[in-house]
């Protein structure tokens, strides 16, 4: 009864995440799709390995597969913070075209030059939240001086710009940062806002598309190869409709989540266009400009997207 | 380790060593007494560093943002450079409920099956630490930070530590061979 | 269950031998994932995360602050101090030790870090005092462990941020079992040292003096903690400014060191915490072996099946909880377990906060609990003469009493959630 194959998938995601969820969604449908012949064991939370082990994990063949933010490559994937230039891609009509497109498959190639092979975009947000505790932090003028928690180099430049003081707080002071006062402000996506309790320690919330968390499902390109032509589109179906039924959630601004967060008796703002566009017109060229710096292919990628 | 099996003059001069075995050994000891001053240099750097970020932040209101990547390196580095010459004082902990009601001879039966252990995970670490860094070079994997350096520099620092400890443990196997005790006092610094 | 059972065994078996904990630990974790195909393959990914961590940083500098304390003479001060404020009361020693665990817990979250800071400063003063050496390891070895329970506390972020349960609400509700932990340890060594002799009360003028005498070195711990809680800086930046305190007391007030002694402080620190971050990283190994052969959850699993009561189920989880705990750092406890009992619980309707609160405490009786169990080596790290069996030996009373206070707190839920209940709102649980 053992299965002939196995996919070990590591994430670094509590199990309430919507992602995890949808990991573990594609768990039941690739094991069924395969009539049996593939097993499938998730590794949550890091268990296994921290956020930043697993791409080499994968590469190296310590495990099969695992889900991989868009963040998280760094310097190694530079192309890969295409996503976090401010208000480049995150409107959802652009999401929707985005899988499949060229500016996909030029990502996807990056990935492969680095030993993983991406059978995924998995939409984790596209719905960043700034959160703070003395003023809401609306328009551009109103982030100067601000110690805020940052998003790695390339958009912090884009605070900087601003007049704020990104910091590089690790994760796990974060809370407590935000809770004494070390840092005033942080952004992460709204559900991330309710799911690490940042409303408890925060009173105000903006929210707004400022760039777009993608997760990529990535497995061992030795493994792959060994599959099984069936078991290998088993394992594609699976992923494409996980695929999909996370691009659904981020079809538009989620008001429910809003909602809940105002519950929670935080005072939430949602950015009209203009004040989208201000911050936009405040951040994004500099972020841009950064990106073009540090990028081979940066120019021809941009081009690809703003097709989209 | 006992400490009670600590022999307190542990100079190589002090056993009938033959001369490779004393060259050898006070070769070690020099080693390690400059990892030992990098590894606690490590340590007033990280203090000094962090230190001098919470000031800045203070008093110029400017952030440090290199400052959290530079330090978790230190740590790093602070254990890489430390573990041997832990190893060669003695510093090493184990459970010593058993060993300690050993006899002389049991008990340097004992260390010397720990020093061939210690010697095993060394011999590892270097493979293990070597190709994994080698890997980290062929795709050209860069730390997360700001600072984006070449992570296989920083995890030499994996197969560098064994090497130290790969010495350790046969600077100490070779005393238990010659009459000597495993471990050295403490090093004046 | 019998390949578990034996496969425990044969670590501590080894463990026995004499190997360092680190070598043991990571040897067997190796030959647990040799059959695996390439399982070997990430020790050193494994090592190199594990010890390369910013937050880590605040144990070789609390230590350093420690040693700076101890050869500055401050150490010496303060304990004088303690001695002539409680010298009529019994145990007032170990009570002064205690109440110091507790201050230097509400620095700091991590038990290594406490234990490690108060171990140096307080063994040798105990003993001073007339303490049996096994009592002065076992009161620091479990003293140390409040660092987890009495907020700030990493593994409550840790569990919060796994679980989704609100984690000022966690911090608020390990204040009262931390005070109940303290509180028992203080009675033990009450009882324990009744028999000594006690010296006179000390009058007001004598103990007025001895605090204006050690006024610098009370003031230390009170300018980190204000600091803190002021926003000035976080709990890891706390241990740097702490040692540069003591660094300028030391210096400019007390005049008692100069450069040689700043070298070998740093020396001292650097030692002991390369030591206590390679077990760190073996005990990184060995539960990556165990979490990938699935062996932590196949164990919840078996407890999950039963069919108990929510009072049945708890008392099984604390039980699995023990035994995981005597060989898994608590890290590794509370990202396995977590994610797979949650659901269990909010299925018999177990509060999160709550059972955070006990899963911390079990994680405080993991750290003195060999084979594993971190607050023993460090003990054994800041006192090296000491014998692991000694320290074994003191520290079991305290597995004990801390088992008593978690069964307090399990009969008594109001223990834990009466703080959080009454002072925040937990919106949206
Ligand atoms: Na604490
Ligand atoms: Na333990």
């Amino acid at each position: 009864q053992a299965a002939d194959y196995s996919m070990r998938l590591s994430h670094q995601l509590p199990a309430s995440h919507h992602v995890a969820k949808a990991l573990e969604a594609f768990a039941v449908e690739a094991e069924k799709n395969s009539g049996g012949r593939l097993d499938v064991q998730i590794f949550g939370g890091e268990q296994l390995y921290k956020a930043a082990q697993n791409h080499v994990a994968v590469a190296r063949g310590q495990v099969e597969a695992a889900s991989i933010l868009s963040l998280q490559w760094g310097g190694t994937v530079p192309e890969m913070q295409i996503f976090s230039i401010p208000y480049l891609m995150t409107r959802p009509e652009q999401l929707e075209k985005f899988p499949g497109s060229p500016a996909a498959a030029l990502l996807e190639d990056k990935l492969q030059q680095k030993g993983v092979k991406s059978i995924a975009w998995l939409l984790d947000a596209n719905d960043s939240t700034f959160t703070s505790q003395k003023a809401p932090l609306v328009a551009p003028a109103d982030f100067k001086g601000v110690k805020i928690r940052g998003l790695g180099r390339l958009v912090d430049t884009g605070f900087i710009a601003m007049g704020a003081a990104p910091s590089t707080m690790p994760g796990s002071e974060v809370y407590q940062g935000l809770q004494t006062g070390v840092i005033d402000a942080g952004v992460s996506s709204l559900s991330a806002v309710y799911a690490r309790r940042y409303y408890e320690v925060q009173k105000y919330a903006v929210v707004t598309p400022l760039i777009t968390v993608y997760q990529n499902l990535v497995v061992n390109p030795r493994w792959w190869e060994g599959l099984p032509a069936e078991v290998r589109n088993g394992v594609l179906a699976a992923a494409k409709s996980a695929e999909l039924s996370l691009a659904a959630q981020g079809a538009e601004q989620d008001p429910e989540g809003v909602a809940k967060l105002e519950k929670t008796g935080m005072t939430v703002t949602v950015h009209t266009p203009e004040q989208r566009k201000a911050l936009e017109q405040a951040m994004q060229p500099v972020v841009v400009g950064e990106f073009l710096k540090t990028t081979a292919d940066g120019q021809k990628l941009l081009d690809l997207v703003r097709q989209l | 380790m006992n400490s009670k099996s600590l022999c307190l003059d542990g100079s190589p001069e002090a056993l009938a060593l033959p001369a490779v075995c004393r060259i050898f050994s006070r070769t070690v000891s020099a080693i390690f007494a400059a990892a030992m001053a990098v590894s606690a240099l490590c340590v007033l750097v990280a203090l000094a560093v962090i230190a001098y970020s919470v000031v800045v932040r203070y008093f110029l209101g400017e952030p440090s943002l290199w400052v959290d990547e530079v330090v978790g390196y230190l740590v790093v580095a602070i254990v890489m450079f430390g573990v041997a010459s832990a190893l060669r004082e003695g510093r090493h902990i184990g459970v010593d409920l058993l060993t300690e009601r050993l006899g002389p001879r049991g008990r340097r039966l004992a260390e010397a099956w720990s020093m061939l252990g210690v010697l095993a995970l060394a011999v590892f670490l270097i493979a293990n630490g070597w190709e994994t860094a080698m890997f980290s070079k062929s795709i050209e994997m860069v730390s997360q930070g700001y600072l984006e350096v070449p992570l296989y520099a920083l995890q030499l620092l994996i197969p560098f530590g064994g090497c130290l400890l790969a010495l350790a443990a046969v600077d100490a196997l070779l005393r238990l061979a010659f009459g000597g005790s495993a471990h050295v006092g403490q090093e004046k610094h | 269950m019998l390949a578990i059972t034996l496969m425990l065994i044969g670590l501590v078996a080894l463990l026995l031998t004499g190997l360092p904990i680190f070598a043991g630990l990571s040897l067997f974790g190796g030959f647990l994932l040799a059959g695996e195909p390439g399982g070997l393959d990430a020790v050193s990914d494994l090592i190199f995360a594990k010890t390369g961590m910013y937050v880590l940083v605040a144990i070789p500098l609390f230590a350093y602050m420690a040693h700076i304390m101890i050869r500055g003479r401050i150490v010496d001060d303060l304990y004088t101090t303690a001695h002539t404020l409680t010298r009529h009361l019994p145990g007032g020693v170990g009570i002064a030790t205690i109440v110091a665990c507790m201050i230097f817990s509400s620095i700091s979250g991590s038990s290594v870090a406490t234990a490690l800071t108060i171990g140096a400063v307080a063994i040798p003063q105990m003993i001073r005092y007339g303490y049996a050496p096994k009592m002065a390891y076992g009161l620091v070895a479990a003293g140390g462990t409040l660092g987890i329970l009495i907020p700030p506390s990493g593994p409550m972020i840790l569990y919060g941020v796994a679980t989704d349960t609100s984690i000022s609400g966690l911090f608020m509700a390990g204040v009262l079992p931390g005070f109940l932990l303290s509180g028992i340890f203080m009675a033990y060594c009450a009882f324990k040292q009744w028999g000594t002799p006690r010296a006179e009360r000390a009058s007001w003028g004598e103990m007025g003096r001895a605090v204006r005498q050690s006024a610098w070195a009370i003031a230390l711990p009170g300018l980190v903690l204000g600091g803190m809680y002021a926003g000035l800086f976080t709990a890891t930046e706390a241990a740097a400014i702490g040692a540069v305190l003591a660094l300028l007391i030391a210096g400019l007030a007390y005049r008692s060191i100069g450069l040689r002694e700043i070298w070998q402080c740093a020396i001292e620190a650097s030692r002991t915490s390369a030591m206590l971050f390679m077990i760190l990283a073996g005990a990184a190994v060995f539960s990556y072996a165990l979490t990938k052969l699935m062996i932590p959850q196949q164990v919840v699993a078996l407890v999950l099946e039963l069919q108990i009561g929510p009072y049945g189920f708890l008392l099984l989880m604390m039980l699995m909880l023990f035994v995981l705990g005597m060989f898994l750092e608590s890290i590794a406890i509370i990202l396995i377990t977590s994610p797979v009992i949650m659901p269990v619980m909010a299925h018999l309707g177990i509060n999160p906060i709550w059972y955070g609160v006990l899963l911390v405490i079990n994680l405080e009786v993991a750290m003195i609990t060999p084979p594993v169990g971190m607050n023993l080596f460090t003990i054994k790290g800041v006192v090296p003469s000491a014998s692991m069996g000694e320290i074994i030996r003191g520290a079991m009373p305290f597995v004990l009493l801390m088992t008593l206070g978690m069964l307090l707190v399990m009969l008594f839920p109001q223990i834990a959630l009466v703080l959080p209940e009454s002072m925040i709102n937990i919106n949206a649980q």
